[in-house]
C-alpha cells in the first residue's frame, strides 16, 4: 500500500488539511463543490486557524511570515484541485493545460512542453483520443477527454499535490472504471506527485469515512 | 432636498463610481504590464494587437481616404478656395482632432465591444474564478495585455489614419476638385510637426487605447450571470467607452491651450 500523502505535509496548527475541510457543517454537509472545497482549505490555512509562531507550515515553509497574498501563491504553486474550473474556451488543449505554470513561471515553455509530450505521447493515453489531442479546443472533446486535460493542467501546475473531487451522483459505474484508469495512467507516470482523492464512490480510492490522509490506489 | 437635487447626486455618484472602477482597472492594467512577457500573456497581446490593428487596417484605410477627400473638399469650398487656410484648418480640426477621435471610436465600437462580449462570457462560464483558483492574477493574463494592446493598437492606427487622410484625401481631391496637390502638400507640411506635438499626440492616443481597453475589461469582468449579462457589459462599455474618450479628448485639448 503507497501512502498517497505525507501527513506532515499537510498539518494546520494540530488539525491536519483533510480534517478541517471535512467538519460536518463547514460548508453545508458533504455537498462540497470544488470551489467551496477550495474555499474551506484556504480557511484552514489563512482563516480558521490563527497562524501562530512555528505552529504552522507548509511544505516546510512557515507561513507565520507570510502576508495572506504569499500564502495563497504557495498554496497554489503547491496544490491544485482537479476540476478546478472549466478549460479556458479559446485555447487549445496543450495551451490550457500549460497555462497556470507557465504564467506562475513555474516552468519554461520548452521544459513543460517537454514533459506534455512525454505524458501524451506513446498513444496510451487511458481513453481513445484523436491524434491531434492537444491542438483540440476543449468544445471538442468528450467529457472524459476534457476531464484528463484538467487532471494535466493541475498536474502541470502543482506537481507536488493534487486533490482529485470526484461525485458519485455522476457517474456510472463505466465512468468509474475510467476514472480509475485514468488515475492509474497518470499515477504510474508521476510518481513524485501526491494523490489526496476526496470522493465516496464506490470503487474509487478514498471516502470521507476513512483518514484521507493516508489513502492509496 | 428636491427631486432635481436628488437626481443630480445620484448622477454624481454613479459617474464617481464608475470613474473610479476604470481608474482602478487601469492601475491594475499598469501594474501588471511586467507580466505581458510571458508566453501565454505575450500571446494574448499579439492577438489584441492583430485583432485591433492589422484587421482593422482596410476599413480604416477606406474611411480615411473618403474622410480626407470629403473634409479637404467641403473646407476647400467653405474657404472660398484659400489653399492655404484650407490647410491649416485641416491639420488642425481633422488631422489632429478629428482623425484621432475616428480611430478611438472605431476601436471602440469594433474591440471594446469584443473584449467586454469575450470576458463577460468566460466570467459567466466560470473561467475567470478558474484562473483565480489557478493562482492566475486575471489582471495579469486578462487585463493587462489587453489595455497595452489597446494603446498600441490607437497610436500605431491613429499615426496611420492620418497618414492616409492626408495623402488619399489631397490625392482625391486634386483629382475632383481644382486643386494644386503638390502646392497643398507643400502648404501642409510646411505648418511642420513639432517633436512636442508628436508626442503630445502620441500620449494622447496611448490614452485614449488604455481608456477602451480599462472599460471593456472592467464591465466585461463585471457582467452579471443570465442572458442579459453579456448584452448589458457590451452596450455598456461602448456608450461608456464613447464617453470616456470625449471627456479625455476635451482634457487634453485643455491641456493643450
Amino acid at each position: 500500500m503507497n501512502t498517497v500523502f505525507q501527513s506532515k505535509d499537510l498539518v494546520v496548527g494540530d488539525r491536519s488539511i483533510p480534517d478541517i475541510a471535512l467538519e460536518p457543517g463547514a460548508c453545508g454537509g458533504w455537498q462540497l463543490n470544488d470551489a467551496d472545497f477550495a474555499l474551506v482549505v484556504l480557511d484552514g490555512i489563512t482563516g480558521l486557524q490563527p497562524v501562530q509562531n512555528g505552529g504552522t507550515c507548509w511544505f516546510g515553509q512557515e507561513l507565520s511570515g507570510l502576508p495572506e497574498s504569499g500564502i495563497l501563491r504557495l498554496l497554489c504553486r503547491t496544490m491544485t484541485l482537479t476540476g478546478d474550473g472549466p478549460l479556458i474556451a479559446n485555447l487549445n488543449i496543450r495551451d490550457n493545460v500549460m497555462l497556470p505554470a507557465l504564467v506562475r513561471r513555474t516552468d519554461s515553455e520548452t521544459g513543460l512542453l517537454r514533459k506534455l509530450d512525454e505524458l501524451l505521447t506513446g498513444n496510451d493515453l487511458p481513453w481513445p483520443a484523436p491524434a491531434n489531442f492537444p491542438f483540440l479546443l476543449p468544445h471538442n472533446l468528450e467529457d472524459l477527454q476534457r476531464w484528463l486535460a484538467g487532471l494535466l493542467r493541475a498536474v502541470l501546475a502543482a506537481p507536488e499535490i493534487v486533490m482529485c473531487c470526484h461525485y458519485p451522483g455522476d457517474l456510472s459505474v463505466r465512468e468509474q472504471a475510467d476514472l480509475i484508469r485514468g488515475f492509474q495512467w497518470l499515477r504510474a507516470r508521476l510518481p513524485g506527485t501526491a494523490w489526496l482523492f476526496l470522493t465516496c464512490a464506490p470503487g474509487l480510492p478514498g471516502g470521507f469515512s476513512g483518514s484521507l490522509a493516508e489513502v492509496s490506489l | 432636498m428636491t427631486l432635481a437635487h436628488r437626481r443630480n447626486w445620484l448622477i454624481a455618484g454613479y459617474f464617481a463610481e464608475n470613474a473610479s472602477a476604470y481608474l482602478r482597472v487601469l492601475a491594475d492594467a499598469f501594474l501588471h504590464f511586467p507580466a505581458v512577457l510571458r508566453p501565454p500573456c505575450l500571446r494574448v497581446l499579439l492577438k489584441q494587437v492583430y485583432f485591433n490593428g492589422i484587421e482593422s487596417l482596410p476599413f480604416l484605410s477606406l474611411t480615411a481616404l473618403l474622410l480626407g477627400f470629403t473634409a479637404s473638399s467641403r473646407l476647400y469650398q467653405v474657404m472660398s478656395k484659400d489653399l492655404s487656410r484650407t490647410v491649416d484648418v485641416f491639420r488642425s480640426m481633422i488631422v489632429q482632432e478629428g482623425a484621432v477621435l475616428v480611430v478611438a471610436f472605431y476601436v471602440m465600437a469594433r474591440s471594446g465591444s469584443a473584449i467586454a462580449s469575450e470576458l463577460a462570457s468566460c466570467k459567466q462560464q466560470g473561467e475567470v474564478a478558474a484562473l483565480y483558483r489557478m493562482g492566475i492574477d486575471p489582471a495579469e493574463y486578462l487585463i493587462a495585455p489587453r489595455v497595452l494592446g489597446c494603446m498600441l493598437s490607437v497610436s500605431a492606427l491613429s499615426i496611420f489614419f492620418q497618414i492616409v487622410l492626408v495623402l488619399g484625401g489631397f490625392a482625391l481631391a486634386s483629382f475632383f476638385m481644382e486643386w494644386d496637390y503638390a502646392l497643398a502638400m507643400k502648404k501642409f507640411l510646411h505648418g511642420g510637426i513639432s517633436p512636442e506635438g508628436a508626442l503630445f499626440s502620441l500620449l494622447k492616443t496611448s490614452v485614449f487605447g488604455a481608456l477602451i481597453g480599462a472599460v471593456a475589461c472592467q464591465q466585461g469582468l463585471r457582467a452579471v450571470r443570465g442572458p442579459q449579462g453579456i448584452p448589458v457589459a457590451t452596450r455598456t462599455a461602448v456608450v461608456h467607452g464613447f464617453a470616456a474618450i470625449v471627456l479625455a479628448s476635451t482634457v487634453f485639448f485643455l491641456l493643450s491651450k
